[in-house]
């Protein structure tokens, strides 16, 4: 005979009581892993595509939105709205290296593509890119574009592509980088402007610094001197998730009532458990259990219950987060971000999260009737009918 | 032990109707086709019939025209108020109402008096 | 070290429950090391709660209690439960078992509680048992059992510590009279390899096996009597 064994037949012996006790808790823990996965799978991505950018900062126009914010990431036309002369500005801050975007839409055969404007030799060298075809000419007249992007629609170098009603000669396609940048057009950057009539502006500007410990330093520095704000990736991914905020707001109120009650549900069933066994605690006490032998039977018995609902909650939320995700999410905007799976199934950080959240709060809301038990005298217990 | 199960059955049942109003309250009208604003940066690139995907903004009656903004930038504002790009839409028939999401079928054609210089004249206007 | 196993001083009990009822009051008793004593007298006279005050059960209102020179009513409910699960063995008269174990896990927990490993236990356990003739029974479960056959798996979990005293309380209240002289034969059993036995019983049968008789009237000790068979 060992505790476990004592406290696993103990649990069992009212089966259903087991089972609803420990669905009331799975029910909590499974919300509890819907909110914590819708999250995981779109952060991941946001933080991928924050890396293919290359910047640990992002200088964007005032006053942009969260959404804004995102299609920086997302290649999706911008306002825009930086003058030339505050790149100029960012760009002399000495330690940090400025990078221009304008990025605009074009089409081929009816499909939607992304332009951009580049400064043709920095951005050659921030990115690393190199040429798989032809060469590397982007001006009034050459543009070079991604490998996916040629791929996709058969484009060879010599072809012309029209831009806004400009015909171009393609003139490169870059090697194959595996992420969004194969995607792309690329324009020298006054053509492009010049083609969507913008003036002398810029979407956003990406700065890659050269001490990473400087970042806020920078970041004060970039705001200072230019009418800009900056943001971090940090703050991108802070961004995306305000997005699906409402729908992370919701799903904690419910696992937090859920997980309340599955506390109390726990609380309730221990207390109904211990009044029934009262004369078999009596008879551990008379045998010898000392107090904390008894505290710790029932705490062990709660925690169980947080251990079986944590299981079946895991299951139940990742089934629930798999199939139901992609409808209460708000679809549009995850779908845009490039990954059509927003969840991540079996993420180890959430496993461990809703575990021990799930035995954590079993534990704690077996404290009180496992002090109760072990409080018990054992005369009064003996003598209970 | 009745009024337990009792109460456990209600916890349940009140779980399941949060989940189930959780999951209606985020469902905006779906629509499928190209972006407002993907349209609007090079629209001469769109050959032939399009189908685009857009919040009705506002009405012209007078020249039977609407105007879309894009779907994503409505369902973030969660309102028509926000954006700074639409595309004028002409037809034949009625008129959508404004705030409505809407999927239009047409072409685009040169205009200078649409924004950005041209119009989407509409086919077909599907309300959703 | 003294020849009484157990000694009250001036033992009273009040139970306070709205109004008082005295169960004890000022019991001077001795019992000697390795007797076989019986505590006897009309129902509700204060013999069990004198029992659950010998076994550290509970806490007397005031007196004292020794187990050999401890004083039982000075220690923590930790040394407490201490005692009672090394030097104590205890038998009701509702057998007390745990019904959701079968016959061998009811001993093995008591083992369990000393901290003895499974393995041992389960030897250990099957013993015990068998001293009790229960050997083809192990893996039954209580309410499969006759009565006198559950109060053999008590008697059986009682010792499974190697207690030096064994404390009973009405053993054969709820047994025939078949299962009741099979019981003394068990009881005079243990009584030989040297354990310390008290009974608080009202059945003439089982007080003629004592070496000596308290009588209990009032909460107060009226007669002690040797029993010389």
């Amino acid at each position: 005979m060992t505790r476990g064994k004592l406290v696993l037949k103990n649990l069992t012996r009212k089966k259903t009581r087991f089972l609803f006790t420990v669905l009331g808790i799975s029910v909590g823990i499974a919300s509890l892993v819907t909110l914590l996965s819708l999250g995981t799978g779109l952060e991941a991505e946001v933080r991928k595509q924050s890396q293919e950018l290359g910047a640990e900062l992002v200088v964007t126009p005032k006053g942009w939105c969260a959404y804004e914010q995102i299609s920086v990431l997302t290649g999706e036309t911008l306002p825009e709205a930086i003058p030339n002369a505050d790149v100029e500005k960012v760009a002399s801050i000495k330690g940090i290296t400025a990078i221009p975007y304008l990025v605009q839409r074009t089409a081929i055969k009816n499909q939607p593509v992304t332009v951009v404007g580049i400064l043709p030799e920095p951005m050659k060298q921030f990115k690393n890119w190199q040429v798989e075809k032809g060469e590397y000419r982007l001006d009034r007249e050459s543009l070079v574009v991604g490998f996916s992007i040629a791929k996709q629609f058969e484009l060879k170098t010599g072809d012309k592509l029209t831009i806004r009603g400009t015909e171009f000669l393609l003139s490169g396609i870059l090697k194959e980088m595996g992420n969004r940048d194969d995607l792309v057009i690329y324009l020298d950057l006054t053509t492009a402007q010049k083609l969507y009539g913008v003036g002398d502006k810029v979407s956003f500007i990406a700065v890659k610094v050269d001490d990473i410990t400087r970042i806020e330093q920078y970041s004060q520095e970039i705001q200072e001197r230019a009418n800009v704000a900056v943001v971090s990736d940090k703050q991108l991914i802070k961004s995306v998730m305000a997005i699906v905020g409402t729908v992370r707001n919701t799903l904690q109120m419910i696992a937090a009532v859920a997980v309340l009650a599955a506390a109390f549900g726990i609380i309730n069933t221990m207390l109904t458990a211990i009044h029934e066994r009262k004369r078999e605690i009596g008879i551990l006490q008379a045998l010898g259990g000392k107090r904390r032998t008894i505290f710790f039977l029932f705490l062990y018995e709660s925690a169980l219950y947080g251990i079986v609902g944590g299981v079946v909650g895991l299951i139940a939320g990742f089934a629930f987060s798999f199939f139901a995700a992609p409808y209460i999410q708000q679809s549009e905007f995850t779908a845009f971000l490039g990954s059509a799976q927003t969840v991540e199934i079996f993420n180890l950080a959430v496993i461990g999260q809703a575990m021990l959240f799930s035995v954590l709060v079993a534990c704690l809301a077996g404290i009180y009737p496992a002090w109760q038990a072990s409080r018990l005298s054992p005369v009064e217990a003996i003598s209970y009918e | 032990m009745n009024l337990q199960r009792f109460s456990s059955i209600c916890l349940i049942f009140l779980i399941a109707l949060s989940f189930a109003t959780a999951a209606f309250a985020f469902t905006a009208p779906k629509a499928e086709g190209l972006d407002v604003d993907t349209v609007y940066s090079d629209p001469f690139a769109y050959k032939g019939e399009i189908k685009v995907r857009g919040a009705v903004a506002g009405l012209e009656s007078e020249k039977n025209w609407f105007l879309v903004i894009d779907y994503r930038e409505y369902v973030a504002c969660q309102g028509t108020s926000c954006p700074a790009k639409w595309i004028t839409v002409s037809v034949s028939g009625k008129l959508p109402e404004s705030g409505k999401v809407v999927e239009i079928k047409g072409v685009i054609e040169k205009d200078e008096t649409g924004k950005g210089g041209f119009v989407l004249k509409a086919s077909e206007v599907k309300v959703k | 070290m003294s020849d009484m196993i157990i000694r009250t001083e001036k033992l009273t009990k009040i139970y306070e429950n709205g109004y008082s009822t005295v169960a004890l009051q000022g019991v001077d008793l001795e019992i000697p090391r390795g007797s076989l004593s019986c505590i006897m007298g009309p129902s509700g006279h204060g013999k069990s709660t004198l029992l659950h005050l010998i076994g550290g059960l509970d806490r007397p209102t005031s007196g004292k209690v020794f187990l050999e020179d401890l004083d039982l009513t000075a220690i923590d409910a930790n040394r407490l439960a201490e005692v009672r699960c090394r030097k104590i063995g205890f038998v009701f008269q509702f057998f007390n078992l745990l019904p959701m174990l079968t016959v061998l896990e009811n001993v093995e927990i008591a083992l369990m509680l000393a901290g003895v490993p499974p393995k041992e236990q389960h030897e250990r356990a099957g013993d015990l048992l068998a001293l009790v003739g229960l050997e083809d029974k192990l893996q039954a479960r209580p309410n499969q059992l006759s009565g006198g056959q559950r109060q053999r798996v008590a008697i059986a979990r009682s010792l499974a510590n190697d207690p030096d005293i064994l404390l009973m309380d009405e053993p054969s209240g709820n047994l025939d009279s078949k299962s009741e002289s099979e019981l003394l034969q068990n009881i005079e059993k243990v009584n030989e390899r040297g354990k310390t036995v008290v009974i608080v019983t009202h059945s003439p049968t089982v007080s003629q096996v004592a070496h000596r008789i308290y009588y209990i009237q009032d909460g107060r000790l009226k007669r002690e009597v040797e029993n010389f068979g």
